[in-house]
């Protein structure tokens, strides 16, 4: 079990990290305030683009938001019926927090494919994804604000969203 | 087990945002208890109606959360004038 929820924290992780990426939340805040956040983080000695992408985290439901629900309304329905209605309450968050952004509904759905595949073949249960985004999130918003910022940073570079 | 985990991630971040002097950087801390919260409430009882719950928390903590920042970025800006 502690290899199932280990692999569910990789999957989680390398899904929301990557899709919040490439819709470009490290580069610029998406609503009002995350400057702020993103400023604090700097002072605190971190990257200001790590720093943009977790204060988008905080204020707006983003792929983050859309793996956990996705995958809390999986196990609640027992079906992928669940991930679909995540996907619609995570639109409407976005819209509600006015985000035009699509990083939400993308992962959700996407997550409701993996989470489908991962009970379907390898005998994976929905609440193994729950830990492992509670997991994946802590290890972005909670244990280390410095290292995480600069490591957000360095994956944006990588993958060619930001200078 | 799963629960126990997480209840003890949801503890860590309250405490961590306590402890941070900085109101701003207090945020991600909350956003951290948020999941942590939302998940415990998702894992409570196998219904949909629990899910629903957990949605519904969830998206209107980020409002919250979202409602404050805008609030700190206003305060600076009428502060630095």
């Amino acid at each position: 079990m502690i290899l199932q929820i280990i692999v569910a924290f990789i999957v989680c992780w390398l899904n929301f990290v990557i899709i919040d990426v490439f819709l470009g939340l490290p580069e610029r805040p998406g609503v009002r305030g995350v400057r702020q956040i993103a400023q604090s983080i700097k002072e605190y000695r971190g990257h200001i683009n790590g720093g943009y992408m977790m204060g988008n985290i905080v204020c707006s439901p983003d792929a983050s938001a859309g793996t956990l629900l996705a995958s809390a309304c999986y196990y609640a329905f027992s079906s992928p019926l669940g991930g679909l209605v995540a996907a619609l309450a995570v639109f409407f968050g976005n819209r509600i927090c006015s985000d035009p952004g699509y990083a939400g509904t993308t992962g959700a759905l996407t997550t409701t494919l993996w989470i489908y595949l991962f009970s379907s073949y390898l005998g994976f249960q929905p609440e193994y994804f729950i830990a492992g985004m509670v997991l994946a999130i802590f290890t972005i918003q909670a244990l280390h604000h410095r290292f995480s910022s600069k490591l957000l940073a360095r994956i944006a570079k990588k993958l060619g969203v930001i200078e | 087990m799963i629960v126990e985990l997480i209840g003890l991630i949801t503890a860590y971040s309250a405490v961590m945002a306590i402890l941070t002097e900085d109101t701003r950087r207090k945020m991600p801390y909350i956003n951290a208890m948020n999941f942590g919260v939302t998940a415990l409430i998702a894992l409570s009882v196998k219904h949909p109606l629990s899910g629903v719950a957990a949605l519904a928390y969830f998206i209107f903590s980020t409002m919250e959360s979202n409602a404050i920042a805008s609030t700190i970025d206003r305060l600076k800006e009428v502060e630095s004038r």
